[in-house]
């Protein structure tokens, strides 16, 4: 199919461009090349090990290939904060931001997609006139916001949940898998996934809301009334069938969009994911780390929105079957 | 759905157009939610105004109580109308003072998004060619940075300046403006009064913005209100995370505040819920607004 | 005798304007195996009243008096289930559009198998020979089942909605309009297969449509409607040879017969009242040359005028010479319009 081809190209460009973009900021922008790889407290050994690797004594267009090849790869460099490879750093933070982004749009989703197509079924009644403006104003609601006071209330008044983290101090988990499991990480991811669902759920409603309400007055749906179908084939096969399309879409979109966006929530909770490792790592200047958070974020956002368009043409029989007389 | 080509904009004499569009902007009155908005929207204004007016005490100011104590922590009374922060600062001065920042960061910001979306949609649907196609090549990339992230990078490599957070806003919201315009350029190319202009020899900047910009400015007042409440929540953000200027009281700095001071776990409602409540107000006063436009430019069919 | 007879039905809408009565007083009726259409221009309310028939309206649509006699049951009084019991099992419905009325996510297939399970009692695994045998009923090659709606021509989305009307072997089917969105030969087509099932099958036809010489060529009888009222009724050789009401002196002349030598098209100027006000006399008299005093003041009721032959109107007496006017073009110019 062509056009995943082309979307598939615009996606490469795309990072090709940030990846750029990124070394534009952060090596010619300061001047000295050197300042995004090398900090004064490494060895002299480490040094001329990350003077090879990324070439900072070749001219700046060897530079530059060197760079994007690195990037392929996943060699970032090293921290200058945690003295350790920033690929490792990466991947030890980046299951905590999945699997919250993951989760808080689950529920988000499932949620919104229930009520939306319930409030279909209630228009022009008081319901819908009371529940559209609330959801708006959840909408309007800063994330982080929301969750500062889920916190404040289910935290620190009602000590329910932990107040940050994605684990208690000083646990120990046999494997990686074993932690992300344990009902130690997950009562830490309630409150933060709760901040997410709430705040995210708006989109979904609405969009289901509205898909329904399009759908339900097309004329293939009249066709199942006289046919005699029953209300549950009629609103769910073909009335909620037709209107998720979008929903899904929006769902895989969202992914993408969220994960640069948990930023916030990440630093309400402490939450050690790409989010709050962006924030720290910019604060602390450890530039290999920004670089490489900032450059892994986008190409999850890039992935997603081609994964959005894979999924439009797949699951619409009239793209993915293509037309033929 | 109708367009907003349907808007007997063009064509008509110049003072005429003045009129209608004057009419276009006074339309949210009819819709109350609209109507609601933009009474919030005149309210915060008038406060963000009248700030220095409004505010007891100053915001930065670390107060004593008449006894010589620091006035740490008060609890909302009548010297206080919303209590104290942890440093004896006066929440409410802040809250008042902060209305500025916050309004214009939205303002400004939703003015630049509206303003490159309008221009880079009108050259690329207008020109057409290798213009358009680079154009829309730069949305794409637009639309492929994560947002927080990039204007956090701003902020935090630049400078923590207003300026810079406006710029990372205005960089990266304008292609879904632009998109738009442009598709909407492309439709009225092809009216019939375009035609009969370059007919007449009227030259392509002439047909430009005197014909096609009228049809297009609602549009462009749609996503520019729509941009407000973003830049809002994104200041707000960048604020809380500390790249915001530390010299500025703002929302999102107030929350920061709170929530590097504990106000969380001591339960300092008065200072972390205002300031929250004002934020929600102002954008959901947006929303209204801009659906309430929406409605009269594409208005929906009622059952 | 009759296997669907409509008395005195009303068929109103909501609107701003206050209630709209789209059908007023519609009487008519379907003999067994007998192919009738319903002709009138858009906005007679023909479509109306075949919806109401099903039962499934548009939401502000009422039926706010009369019946509708379906073997002998009234269904305005039957309760939704009764009346669904009634739905496609007895009485099916082809739309106008089949592209608008197919779900375009699912397969023709499974569109099929939903009806035939859901309605017809059978089972999910038995479904495929009679799917087969539909397809073929309806001129379509069965290789063809598995595919969406959207991959067929428009001419053969038309013969799956007939496939689908008659996949639980009802009496009486509702066209409306059937072919309509087509082009000329396809029309002829698929026109032709509706008619040789409906003969095969011995069904009962009611073709709503707004094309005259559709109805000449299939119909059995014909019923015209004009402004939301049944104004002439019977045969189709009494009807359209011999004309009772003005509008059908109209409508016949507007139709170029190839058989006859006419060289002039007489199309009726004017266009219908606007249902929303009050009617007062006979609906059709400001665009009746033939219009009297008494016409505009009162409203003709439908009467017998011959064997199987109803019309309404003041001048039934005068049918004959105002036939004969109503062949020349400038009769119609002299109408009041």
């Amino acid at each position: 199919m062509p056009l995943i081809l082309t979307r598939l190209a615009q996606m490469l460009f795309v990072l090709w461009v940030v990846a750029s973009l990124l070394f534009y900021m952060f090596r010619l922008m300061p001047g000295d090349p050197t300042v995004a790889y090398i900090d004064s407290t490494f060895t002299e050994e480490q040094i001329q090990e990350l003077r090879r690797t990324f070439g900072l004594d070749r001219p700046l267009h060897e530079q530059y290939l060197i760079y994007l090849r690195n990037l392929i790869v996943g060699e970032f460099g090293d921290s200058f904060h945690h003295r350790r490879p920033v690929l490792e750093i990466l991947i030890d933070v980046l299951p905590n931001t999945i699997i919250l982004t993951l989760s808080g749009l689950l529920v988000a989703y499932a949620f919104g997609t229930v009520v939306g197509a319930w409030l279909a079924w209630k228009r022009g009644t008081w319901v819908e006139a009371l529940t559209i403006p609330t959801v708006l104003t959840l909408r309007a609601a800063p994330e982080f916001w929301l969750g500062m006071v889920l916190l404040a209330v289910f935290a620190f008044k009602l000590g329910w949940f932990p107040s940050g983290g994605a684990n208690s101090p000083g646990a120990t988990f046999p494997s990686e898998f074993s932690r992300i499991i344990s009902r130690d990480f997950l009562w830490h991811l309630v409150l933060p996934a709760a901040t997410l669902a709430l705040y995210l759920q708006g989109l979904p409603l609405l969009l289901m809301r509205s898909n329904m309400l399009d759908v339900m007055g097309e004329d293939f749906i009249t066709m199942a009334r006289m046919k005699g179908l029953s209300s549950w084939s009629i609103i769910m096969r073909h009335g909620a069938r037709n209107a998720l399309l979008p929903v899904v879409t929006a769902f895989a979109l969202g992914f993408g969009a969220s994960v640069g966006g948990n930023v916030v929530v990440e630093t309400v909770f402490s939450w050690p994911g790409l989010g709050k490792l962006l924030v720290n790592s910019i604060a602390a200047s450890d530039y290999p780390v920004a670089q490489a958070a900032f450059f892994l974020i986008t190409v999850v956002l890039v992935t997603m929105n081609f994964v959005a368009d894979l999924i439009y043409s797949l699951l619409d029989p009239r793209v993915s079957h293509g037309r033929r007389h | 759905m109708a367009d907003a080509t349907d808007l007997p904009l063009a064509g008509a004499p110049p003072r005429w157009r003045l009129v209608k569009v004057i009419r276009l902007l006074a339309v949210p009155w009819r819709d109350p939610f609209a109507a609601m908005g933009t009474l919030i929207y005149a309210t915060f204004l008038l406060i963000a105004l009248f700030a220095d007016v409004i505010a007891p005490y100053d915001p930065l100011e670390i107060l004593f109580t008449p006894d010589g104590n620091l006035a740490r922590s008060a609890p909302a009374g009548w010297q206080h109308p919303l209590g104290t922060t942890n440093l004896g600062r006066d929440i409410f001065s802040q809250l008042v003072v902060g209305t500025r920042a916050a309004l214009v960061v939205g303002l400004t910001a939703a003015v630049a998004v509206a303003l490159i979306g309008t221009l880079v949609g009108l050259i690329s649907g207008f020109i057409g060619g290798w213009v358009d196609a680079l154009l829309m090549r730069l949305a794409d990339v637009a639309l492929g940075i994560p947002f927080l992230p990039f204007v956090i990078l701003i902020a935090g490599l630049l400078g923590p300046r207003t300026s810079n957070v406006i710029v990372g806003i205005a960089l990266l919201l304008w292609p879904n403006t632009a998109r738009v315009i442009r598709s909407q350029v492309l439709t009225v190319r092809e009216r019939a009064f375009v035609e009969a202009a370059r007919v007449t020899g009227a030259s392509n900047a002439r047909i430009l913005f005197v014909h096609v910009a009228p049809n297009i400015l609602p549009l462009s007042f749609l996503y520019g209100s729509i941009a407000v409440g973003w830049a809002i929540l994104t200041e707000a953000s960048i604020a809380f995370l500390g790249f915001g200027p530390s010299d500025r009281i703002s929302w999102g700095y107030m929350l920061q505040d709170a929530y590097a001071s504990q106000a969380l776990s001591r339960g300092d409602y008065n200072w972390f819920v205002p300031p929250g409540l004002c934020i929600v107000l102002v954008v959901v006063a947006g929303f209204f607004i801009s659906r309430g436009y929406e409605e009269i430019l594409f208005p929906k069919l009622k059952d | 005798m009759a296997i669907l007879a409509l008395e005195d039905l009303n068929v109103e809408y909501d609107s701003p304007a206050g209630a709209v009565r789209a059908v007023d007083r519609g009487t008519f009726s379907v003999p067994y195996g007998n192919v009738v259409g319903l002709v009138g221009e858009s906005g007679c309310g023909k479509t109306t009243l075949a919806r109401a028939v099903t039962g499934v309206m548009a939401p502000n649509a009422r039926i706010t008096h009369g019946h509708i006699r379906f073997e002998g049951r009234d269904l305005v009084t039957a309760s939704p289930s009764e009346r669904r019991q009634v739905l496609w099992r007895e009485i099916a419905f082809i739309p106008q559009s089949a592209m608008n009325a197919l779900d375009p996510v699912y397969r023709v297939s499974s569109q099929l198998r939903e009806v035939l399970v859901e309605r017809g009692g059978y089972r999910s695994a038995d479904v495929g020979p009679r799917i087969d045998q539909l397809f073929r009923m309806v001129g379509l090659d069965p290789r063809r089942r598995r595919d969406f709606p959207h991959q067929f021509s428009g001419g053969m989305r038309q013969r799956v909605g007939i496939a689908l009307a008659l996949a639980l072997q009802p009496k009486l089917l509702i066209a409306d309009e059937p072919v309509t969105a087509l082009d000329v030969i396809v029309q002829r087509q698929v026109l032709d297969t509706l008619v040789d099932l409906q003969k095969r099958l011995q069904l009962s036809l009611l073709l709503v449509t707004h094309d005259i010489s559709v109805v000449a060529s299939v119909c059995d009888r014909i019923v015209v409607m004009y402004a939301g009222q049944v104004v002439e009724a019977g045969s189709v050789a009494a009807v359209l040879e011999r004309p009772f009401h003005p509008y059908t002196m109209g409508l016949t002349n507007a139709f170029p017969d190839l058989t006859r030598a006419t060289d002039q098209l007489v199309p009726i100027p004017g266009s219908p009242p606007d249902l929303r006000e009050d009617q007062v006399g006979c609906r059709f008299a400001a665009r009746c040359p033939f219009a009297l005093t008494r016409c505009r003041t009162h409203d003709p009721p439908l009467e017998t005028v011959g064997d199987d032959h109803q019309a309404s109107c003041w001048r039934a007496r005068d049918a004959e010479a105002l036939r004969l006017e109503s062949r020349e073009a400038q009769t119609w110019s002299r109408s009041s319009a």
